[in-house]
């Protein structure tokens, strides 16, 4: 009944509200689609869906592990999916494909730089957290190392990432959402903010991870099926496929090698360096970990999720080649002066209108906003169990804090992260989204992600380095960011950068891990004699999975 | 609370001999994906005509395109 009221006055909204949006569509750096009724319709199916998993997931919640981890109960399979669910945004799937729409083979040295992580957590990290840990990457990294000082420098440093990272987010659902439905910029930031919420306020992570899984299958499918119908346009040869796209293409030749966007060689490994590295750094990807059974779950989730995203990265890379040829040569999706309707962004969007109609172009834009909801749904619960978890159970009280008091903690940092989101979100509505990932990115490189190395594998670290190293790694990283072009010309205005190269982490990695090395075998306390002791119980949990928290069965 | 298991499985030589397999093994595999992808960023930053040359004289695929996927 109520989504019945609900489709009756998205419809009845469709029916006048084209007039109203046509108005003020040419002004702003972003236009305003259309309103698109089949789009808004599947969406508010998949919201509706989702509240439902979400109604389900509620009731089986009973314990803070059912919160954080989904009971430890998610197969690995699942798992990969939503894992490639919290990893492929919406900024990847429209950013990179209009990437190669633009620039040919330059999108491709992007969807690397975000696949090669994969490898890495692979084969270093993903057994050992799922061995060690709890709920969150904190509990490893303070495994064996003073408890509050650990979990607070986790905690910053989740806390920072995951700041970064969704007002990246919400920036993109608001200005996608513009595009897609001809929805205000604050009412789509506000609405995004809401459903966050919702799910990760009364789903917790079982909702999270379903969220994720089907809006994963979702995107896998619908890009697969446009790849298909480029494929097939092309006769399923890859040859003919780019020949033609040399053909229309105003670069020509030029898209099939390297380009412009690597500028200089430092800022080109330093970003190299982020992306590799801060995959294995991101508290909201690391949290996943724990909602599998065991270590050799966690090494199958890692198998599928790196298949799945590597897929969808040849698909946007097929998608972004299949917008040279069929939307570029298309004056339909043109403007007058021959700029792509909406900006290069939709490439891919104008791509389903033109292999599948009006209704998978609806399905396509549903889907993108989809892909938004499950990115920064994961990311507020990363947040929250940083708050919850670590500073207030651990920090706060010491570990002595109960289940209930620790997710009632929970829920209201959900909720204060969902109203900081809003605002920040429309605070930044002008920043550049591809630079924030960067630097989320950047900062779990150099904090999250040196700590959580070293405490896996070397036996000398201590509390005490592996606490200024890590703050040295964040500070540094946050301020060569400021020093650098972006923010301290382009932003602040000054002449001249003080810091040339736009990405940090080569060098605030660097710092972290010569910080952690120095003032760990500097150190000579008792307390560090006692933590480099405890090293070997934790190396052979870590190998063998003996005393790790399981699944638990009701 | 497992301190005396964790100390026998700590000192069985076979245990000792799985694990360091299996570092060797996870560290080389890591090496050879950093090696593979720094030479591939450095490429792209010193020798970017490299990757675009053709395959073959008539075909339009480039080096740059199997390097990537591989």
């Amino acid at each position: 009944m109520i989504r019945h009221a609900k489709t009756l006055a998205v419809l009845a909204c469709g029916a006048f509200a084209p007039a109203v949006w046509a108005a003020d569509a040419l002004t702003g750096e972003v236009h305003k689609q259309p309103l698109n009724v089949a789009a808004i319709a599947m969406f508010v199916a998949f919201v509706a869906f989702t509240l439902g998993i979400t109604y389900w997931a509620s009731k089986r919640n009973k314990s803070a592990s059912d919160y954080y981890a989904a009971g430890g109960r998610i197969t690995g399979f699942q798992n990969g999916l939503a894992i490639a669910g919290d990893y492929m945004s919406a900024a990847s799937f429209l950013g990179i494909s209009a990437l190669v729409f633009t620039s040919g083979y330059d999108g491709l040295i992007y969807s690397i730089g975000f696949l090669v992580g994969w490898p890495i957590i692979l084969f270093l990290i993903a057994e050992r957290l799922r061995n060690l840990g709890k709920y969150t990457f904190a509990d490893v990294a303070s495994y064996r190392l003073g408890q509050k000082e650990i979990r607070t420098l986790s905690a910053s440093g989740s806390l920072v990432v995951v700041a970064f990272y969704l007002i990246a987010q919400m920036v993109g659902a608001g200005k996608l959402i513009q595009l897609l439905f001809g929805l205000d910029y604050h009412v789509a930031v506000i609405l995004v903010g809401i459903l966050m919420c919702m799910y990760v306020l009364f789903g917790g992570m079982l909702a999270t991870t379903w969220v994720q899984i089907i809006k994963a299958v979702l995107l896998l499918s619908g890009a697969s099926f446009m790849a298909l119908m480029v494929m097939k346009h092309v006769g399923f040869d890859f040859n003919t496929l780019f020949s033609e796209a040399i053909k229309v293409h105003s670069k020509g030749e030029a898209i099939m090698s390297p380009g412009g966007l690597v500028k200089d060689p430092i800022s080109a490994f330093s970003l190299g360096l982020a992306l590799m590295f801060g995959t294995a750094g991101l508290p909201h990807i690391l949290m996943r970990f724990f909602t599998v059974s065991d270590a050799k779950e966690a090494r199958k989730s890692v198998l599928y999720a790196t298949g799945f995203i590597g897929y969808f990265y040849i698909l946007t890379f097929i998608i972004g080649f299949g917008a040279i040829l069929l939307v570029s040569t298309n004056p339909d999706f043109k403007d007058a002066a021959g700029a792509l309707l909406g900006g290069n962004n939709m490439a891919a969007v104008h791509l389903a209108d033109a292999v599948g109609g009006s209704i998978f172009l609806g399905f396509i834009s549903a889907v993108a906003f989809a892909t938004i909801l499950a990115v920064v749904a994961g990311l507020t619960l990363a947040g929250a169990s940083a708050v919850s978890h670590d500073l207030y159970a651990s920090v706060w009280r010491k570990g002595k804090a109960n289940d209930k008091d620790e997710i009632r903690v929970s829920k209201i940092t959900t909720i204060a992260l969902g109203v900081l989101a809003i605002g920040l979100g429309i605070l930044f509505e002008k920043q550049n989204i591809a630079f924030m990932v960067g630097l989320a990115f950047s900062i779990a490189a150099s904090c999250n992600f040196p700590v959580l190395l070293l405490s896996m594998y070397w036996k000398k670290l201590t509390t005490r380095g592996a606490m200024i190293g890590g703050w040295l790694g964040l500070v540094s990283a946050v301020g060569l960011m400021v020093l650098g072009p972006t923010i301290w010309v382009q932003i602040l205005g000054h002449e001249k950068a003080i810091y040339p190269y736009e990405y940090p982490a080569l060098f605030s990695m660097l710092i972290a891990f010569v910080g952690i090395w120095f003032f760990s075998v500097t150190d000579k306390s008792k307390a560090a004699e006692n933590e480099r002791a405890l090293f070997y119980p934790q190396f052979v949990r870590s190998q063998t999975g003996l005393g790790a928290s399981g699944a638990v069965s009701h | 609370m497992n301190d005396s298991i964790y100390l026998s499985i700590q000192n069985s030589p076979r245990f000792k001999e799985l694990v360091s397999k299996r570092e060797r093994f996870a560290w080389i595999l890591s090496a050879i994906m950093l090696g593979l992808y720094s030479g591939f960023i450095l490429l792209i930053a010193y020798g970017p005509h490299l990757l675009g040359t053709k395959l073959s004289p008539d075909s339009s695929i480039t080096w740059g395109i199997p390097w990537a996927l591989a």
